[in-house]
């Protein structure tokens, strides 16, 4: 079922066309990684999913409702969105972070209920950081500070992640492990993800669908085999390079752009 | 949920103590010093409406209405000072930023200079100056949404350009600057309970407005982005508690003159002492608010007497280095 999807979206900054009509629909359940080179408008497609940038033209429609017919908090409840490297003064406390998650959920005045703070308690332990809950953002490892953002949108409960690099600035280790838990939160829960990724082998590992976008346009979108040739490679980063094969498993060796 | 570690809990818990005896301790240092001297005993004796004599008058009709105005003007300026400085994610945001010190500056000046004996119209002419101010400067920076940067340098041109129109005053009407100083480096001599009356209902409010708006701020802090992906309203948000803050600076300036420096440090002090949380840091600045000012204010019309300095001149000098001093500390640590 699709229902998350974009019709004829274009949008940019000021006079400055980014998005080019694009239109994609994503199922229930499933992880879709966005890739391209730098500045192909792949942050900007996710901001004006999660309504962060209003398009010029087109729509964004979640189960076939038109999102600027919406108000602000009925979107988060269904649609969560962390932006390409979120900031917040270092002192907050990493359950404190969690808990904004509930924003949505929340009246002006009403207290933190038992489901809110269950909630919290499940975010904190889905992403591993229930012996962190007490430490400030400032003393967190970097992937552990990732672990901490995703945490607090899925303490938002939504049906669908949007994650804009999710994985940059971590060593391999916390990049599987933050790919990890979202595989693990969409065969547990059915959480949608959509994804930005740069590590075009991680991406094909990690989802079931590659969205290639170059120039504000979608070049190409389909599963890994059908997306991750030596040709397309070059046809979207002006690299060489080869395909490997293992274990069912693809992944590209660069071999320069020479 | 267990909301707060053991440690954050106790250093507020702490703090607040000390915050609430400061209060009461500046509360009666202020009544009982003065030209007049008062002792505690016959504070006591006049609070019981045993006592009915002249202290009576003077504590009743002159001490007590202006320590409760300096009170409620620290408060309502510490509050717009926190809100601002989490709204623009600026430390060093005050409500000068939005326009509130220009614009009551110019308002008032000009009645003061050109309507002399229309001094009573100073506080509403001060207060409509700096709330057309702030909303004249919000809506230079609008562009689709107020950018921080923008809405700074919109109040930096904006008080350069009203500064313009009361330098011309002082040199055309030269002769008539003496009556206006001590407003302009703010002042609570004098001030009555018509004075407590008029800023009441703005404390009151921004008791409220602030207290409701300290979880948004906190949401603000994450970022425009983050904020509206939880589900803010951001511009609208942005814009209700920019305009309470301008409203709060502008009902302090309109009955103190143009206090600086509260709006300034004392949220800033508030943070360094119990973090950046705004549901604490707004209750916190606000009690520190009425310390500092009620303490200052009893230093300005004792150090000197029988003259009396500006309020605004001695948070200047006692405010400054002490500020100076928490900085070098807190980068230390
Ligand atoms: N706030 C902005 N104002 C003006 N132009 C912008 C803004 N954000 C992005 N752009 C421009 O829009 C284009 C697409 O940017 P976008 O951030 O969507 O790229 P991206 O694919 O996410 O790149 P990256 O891989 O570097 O994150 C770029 O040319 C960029 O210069
Ligand atoms: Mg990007």
């Amino acid at each position: 079922m699709n229902f998350f999807a974009c019709e004829n979206l274009s949008a940019g900054y000021g006079r400055k066309e980014v998005l080019k009509n694009i239109t994609l629909s994503f199922e229930k359940g499933r992880i879709a990684s966005v890739i391209g080179p730098n500045g192909s408008g792949k942050s900007t497609l996710l901001k004006c999913m999660g309504r962060l940038l209003k398009p010029s033209a087109g729509c964004v429609y979640l189960d076939g409702r038109s999102i600027s017919s919406m108000t602000d908090s009925a979107i988060a409840r269904s649609v969560g969105i962390l932006p390409q490297s979120p900031s917040a003064p270092g002192d907050i406390p990493v359950h404190c972070l969690v808990a904004y998650g509930r924003n949505p959920h929340k009246k002006a005045l009403s207290s933190f209920t038992k489901e809110d703070r269950e909630t919290v308690e499940w975010a904190m332990h889905a992403t591993g950081l229930q012996d962190k809950r007490f430490l400030r953002l400032g003393q967190l490892s970097g992937g552990e500070r990732q672990r901490a953002w995703i945490a607090m949108a899925l303490a938002q409960r939504p049906q669908i992640l949007l994650l804009d690099e999710p994985t940059t600035y971590l060593d391999i280790h916390h990049q599987f492990e933050v790919l990890e838990l979202l595989e693990k939160l969409n065969t547990s829960c059915g959480l949608t993800v959509v994804m930005v990724m740069h590590d075009l082998n991680l991406a094909s590992k990690f989802s079931g669908r590659l969205i290639a976008m170059k120039d504000g346009q979608v070049l190409l979108d389909g599963c890994a085999e059908e997306v991750l040739t030596e040709e397309n490679i070059f046809d979207i980063f002006r690299v060489k390079s080869r395909i490997v094969d293992m274990d069912g498993s693809r992944a590209a060796m660069y071999m320069g752009v020479a | 949920m267990r909301e707060i570690t053991d440690s954050d809990a106790k250093r507020r818990l702490m703090t607040g103590a000390a915050g609430l005896m400061l209060l009461a301790a500046g509360f009666v240092v202020s009544v009982i010093t003065g030209t007049v001297d008062i002792s505690v005993g016959d504070m006591a004796r006049i609070f019981t409406g045993v006592q009915t004599d002249g202290m009576y008058h003077v504590l009743m009709n002159i001490r007590l209405p202006r320590i409760i105005t300096g009170a409620f003007v620290g408060v309502n300026l510490a509050l717009s000072g926190a809100i601002l400085q989490a709204v623009l994610k600026n430390p060093l945001a005050d409500p000068g930023i939005v326009g509130v010190t220009a614009g009551a500056g110019l308002f008032a000046m000009a009645v003061m200079i050109l309507l002399p004996s229309f001094t009573h119209l100073v506080p509403p002419a001060a207060f409509i100056g700096a709330f057309v101010t702030s909303l004249v400067i919000y809506f230079l920076a609008y562009d689709g949404g107020a950018h921080p940067l923008r809405l700074i340098l919109a109040g930096v041109a904006l008080a350069a350009f009203l500064g313009a129109f009361m330098s011309s005053l002082t040199v055309l009407y030269s002769d008539r600057v003496q009556g206006t100083v001590n407003w302009m480096a703010g002042s609570l001599s004098g001030k009555s309970w018509i004075h407590v009356k008029m800023i009441l209902p703005y404390t009151l409010l921004g008791l409220f407005g602030a207290g409701i708006g300290a979880r948004y701020l906190n949401i603000l802090m994450l970022g425009d982005d983050v904020a509206r992906g939880l589900g803010l309203s951001v511009e609208r948000v942005k814009f209700m508690l920019t305009m309470l803050a301008a409203l709060l600076a502008a009902s302090a300036v309109s009955v103190a003159g143009l206090l600086g420096f509260v709006g300034l440090i004392v949220p800033h002090i508030t943070r360094l002492i119990i973090g950046s949380d705004n549901r604490f840091l707004i209750p916190f600045s606000a009690v520190f608010g009425g310390i500092i000012v009620i303490f200052a204010d009893t230093a300005a019309r004792v150090v000197f007497a029988p003259y009396e300095l500006p309020v605004g001149v001695v948070m200047a000098f006692v405010g400054a280095p002490f500020f100076l001093y928490l900085l070098s500390r807190s980068s230390r640590s």
